[in-house]
């Protein structure tokens, strides 16, 4: 509270009379034209009987004469003192002369104390009637209300939904404000406050009807109004420090002499009072399309960051409104952009009076296009109108992209699918049936299930007939062989006694090697050393006789080309070759 | 294998051509807007006993479109008895499930409860019955390809095949038979009445248990005469006249 003017008072001297005759303590003193050179003003505009007001005359002239009103009510108490202030404020000082009266209250009611005429500085001067409130009784709560107060005050009382008010509380006392406590956050009703700070809160000095108060402003607040209708200030409380006059106290001599404080610092509450402000919905007559609830007076800027872009590749629009208004309020506007832009949330920046919102976009197709317009309306304050700013278009040359380059489709909207209604009926051709008899487990289900467990049971069966069949063959061949041996050998014996060497061998050959076709089944064609020995080792044929047989075949092999006729040889290699297959039959019949 | 199915039932469809006519009529009267009109000629069919998915899907959204959510409800059950699969029955039933007014706590739905019903009714018993008959057939093939097969390595391939067919088969029974059994022994039904009394007795006059709203679903323990005893999933009962209740 450091600011406080410096107000010294100092009572010169006591004059008899109503005539005065001021003595000038300076002799020069400017005479200033001040609006009010000369006025009137009392201690307190509410007193109760038996209280003591002072009735002042104050004029920064010397006062020649003074026609006091006739104070109705109240007993002038001795003789009206006469003082000298100066005032001193930033190294100026004035100086202030005042003729004071001290009243005593004796009737309840309302008082008028009416114009004092007053001849200053040779001019003849009425001070404005002031109306004084007498109360009976004690009550300190009327007294404090009257000593401070907070004021809400409204630059307008009636505005435009989204129009600025601004809303300021100041406390007014008539005692020095010592300090500050507990004061609550104003609360408002309709509007969206945003604080503002003021920048030096110092204690003033007003005067109001005649009194002087000191006055601090506590809050200062722009209010959006955001809803038509009443729009409050809702009273604020809060409890402020006043130095006061130390009351009658008796005071002893040693506290008197050595200058005990002639004050005490009095903790008092205030209280505001409630505040509307009429707030009027915008007209609807000539309310653009693209209107956004801008209220105000604006300035709009259009700026694209690239006038040539690559598909896929990112560019940046600014949209700037400059002005005064709701700016805070303002949304970001909604782009209207061809499809195959893909458009993010705008980044915001704000200051005091500007607003900026920066789209990334990303155009995905190439063409040129002509972006916008992105108009920007608002209501003005000033005209009462809707104005209009227009963008104009924003052209852009979408070239082709770079290959590979990001293909990640972001898909513009999302595809929700609310499932508000039921799905549609089905039409067409369905299947009707009257069974009413549970599948599972009925015969049908159950045959259906033994017949795929007969078909495997036919294919297994049909399968075995086959092994059969084809085992059967072997067999049968299995039995011939003998038979075959014996035909070609009898056919052997014949040539034998012709003496035909060649077709001798030849024949035996062709009885052994039938008959081993024959026996282990190896097709005529596969017929070979290797296969015959495998075979016969595989049907576990002794070696001996395996030995022999090779032995037989190779004679025959050998002999069947060799020149000269042995007589007796045909006959042992015939008898050999009977002995063999003899054998053999023996020991493979046997397994 | 719902076209098979389909095949199956086409062949088994005894529906002629004035059913046909009546289901187009019903659409005409759908599409106009007249769906009282089209609920009673769907409702007709099915009261002469003609039975389909889609005629109970037909009928339970004329009811719906009629605000009648009891007999949209009983419908939709209908048509997903006989057809769980179908999205646009699943839909429509929880759009309508969403209407009702009874909200129900269910007490004994465990997870493993929950679970083994959505296993049973992922299928209908037909669809379950088809199902093992296929998967038995395809086991015996593999079985036969296994016999008569001569390199080792497909003989290999085809047992396994074999193998798990045969326990695919065993499963599907299994669970077909879990399906054809809780659909025999839980019978449900659905509140057609828009509020009907619960009474602790099958008698008019009985005393008033609580009251159920139209579709809810009760499950049905036992009827008696004209009148049914019901349990809610909470673990309440009580007696329903049989007229107010459709059972699915």
């Amino acid at each position: 509270m450091g600011m406080l003017n410096y107000i010294n008072s100092i009572n010169l001297q006591a004059m008899r009379g109503l005539k005065i005759i001021v003595v000038l303590i300076s002799l020069i003193l400017p005479v200033q034209s001040f609006s009010q050179a000369v006025y009137a003003q009392v201690s307190s505009k509410q007193v109760q009987i038996g209280e003591m007001i002072e009735y002042s005359v104050i004029a920064n002239v010397s006062i020649n004469q003074i026609t006091p009103p006739s104070f109705e009510g109240f007993q002038v108490m001795g003789q009206p003192s006469q003082g000298t202030s100066i005032q001193m404020v930033n190294g100026q000082s004035t100086m202030q002369l005042s003729v004071t009266w001290q009243l005593l209250a004796q009737r309840e009611g309302k008082f008028t104390f009416g114009k004092a005429l007053v001849l200053a500085g040779g001019q003849h001067y009425e001070t404005r009637p002031i109306v004084v409130e007498v109360f009976k009784g004690n009550s300190h709560q009327v007294k404090s209300a009257n000593e401070a107060f907070i004021r809400t005050t409204v630059n307008k009382s009636k505005c435009f939904l989204g129009e600025e008010v601004v809303i300021i509380q100041k406390i007014y006392s008539q005692q020095q404000i010592v300090g500050f406590q507990e004061f609550e956050q104003p609360a408002y009703e309709g509007f969206y406050s945003v604080p503002q700070e003021t920048k030096d809160k110092t204690l003033a000095v007003e005067n109001i009807d005649g009194v002087n108060y000191y006055t601090y402003e506590l809050f200062r607040t722009v209010g959006i109004a955001n809803k038509s209708g009443k729009a409050l200030a809702n009273p604020i409380k809060g409890v402020v420090v006043l130095r006061k006059p130390a009351a009658n106290k008796a005071r002893n001599i040693f506290e008197q002499f050595f200058g005990a404080p002639a004050y005490e610092d009095v903790p008092v509450e205030v209280r505001s009072k409630l505040v509307t402000v009429e707030v009027s919905e915008l007209p609807e007559a000539g309310k653009p399309e693209g209107f956004y609830g801008a209220v105000g007076d604006y300035a709009y800027r259009v700026a694209c960051s690239r006038s040539e872009v690559k598909a896929h590749d990112a560019i940046n629009l600014r949209l700037t409104i400059t002005g005064t208004g709701n700016l805070k309020l303002l949304e970001a506007p909604k782009l209207k952009l061809p499809q195959d832009f893909e458009v993010y949330d705008p980044k915001v920046t704000e200051t005091d009076n500007s607003k900026t919102f920066d789209y990334l976009i990303i155009p995905r197709t190439e063409g040129t296009y002509n972006l916008g317009p992105f108009d920007f309306s608002y209501f003005s304050t000033v005209t009462k109108k809707y104005i209009n700013l227009p963008s104009g278009e924003v052209p852009l040359k979408v070239l082709p992209g770079d290959p590979g380059a990001a293909k990640v489709y972001q898909p513009r909207n999302d595809v929700r699918q609310t499932e508000n209604d039921i799905r549609y009926i089905k039409k067409g051709e369905f299947a009707l049936t009257k069974n009413d008899d549970e599948f599972f487990n009925s015969y049908i289900h159950l045959s259906l299930l033994s017949l795929s467990l007969l078909g495997f049971g036919a294919g297994m069966w049909l399968r075995r007939r086959h092994q059969i069949l084809n085992s059967d063959l072997v067999a049968v061949r299995n039995r011939k062989a003998s038979r075959m041996a014996s035909k070609h050998l009898v056919e052997a014996n014949k040539l034998m006694i012709q003496g035909s060497k060649e077709a001798f061998y030849t024949s035996v050959l062709t009885a052994l090697y039938n008959y081993l076709s024959y026996k282990l089944n190896i097709a005529i064609a596969d017929i070979n050393r290797e296969n015959i020995q495998a075979q016969l080792m595989q049907r576990n044929l002794s070696e001996v006789l395996r030995e022999d047989l090779m032995k037989t075949l190779d004679t025959c092999e050998f002999a069947k080309y060799a020149p000269g006729a042995v007589a007796g040889e045909l006959k042992v290699v015939y008898e050999e070759t009977a002995r063999i297959i003899t054998a053999m039959e023996e020991a493979l019949n046997k397994k | 294998m719902r076209q098979l199915i389909t095949y199956i039932l086409i062949v088994l469809n005894l529906g002629s051509f004035a059913q046909g006519e009546v289901l187009k009529k019903a659409e005409k009267a759908f599409d106009a807007r007249q769906y009282k009109e089209a609920a009673d000629l769907y409702e007709g069919l099915i009261n002469t006993g003609w039975k389909s998915s889609e005629l109970y899907f037909n009928a339970g959204n004329s009811y719906f479109k009629l605000n009648r959510m009891g007999k949209a409800i009983y419908y939709y059950e209908l048509a997903r008895v006989l057809n769980p699969n179908d999205d646009d029955v699943k839909i429509n039933l929880s759009i309508a499930n969403g209407k009702t007014i009874d909200k129900i706590e269910t007490r004994e739905n465990f997870f493993i409860n929950a679970v083994k019903t959505n296993v049973l009714q992922s299928f209908s018993t037909t669809q379950w019955a088809w199902m093992t008959i296929l998967l038995l057939t395809l086991a015996l093939i593999c079985l036969f390809s296994f016999f008569i097969s001569e390199p080792i390595v497909l003989k290999k391939i085809t047992l396994s095949m074999a193998v798990v067919f045969v326990i695919a088969f065993g499963i599907t029974y299994l669970l077909g038979y879990s399906a054809a059994s809780a659909k025999n022994n839980n019978k449900f039904a659905i509140i057609l009445s828009s509020e009907i009394s619960i009474q602790n007795e099958p008698q008019e006059g009985g005393t008033v248990k609580f009251k159920l709203h139209e579709g809810t679903k009760v499950r049905v323990i036992r009827a008696n005469g004209d009148w049914s005893l019901i349990a809610l999933d909470n673990g309440n009962e009580g007696w329903v006249p049989v007229k107010s209740i459709g059972v699915i």
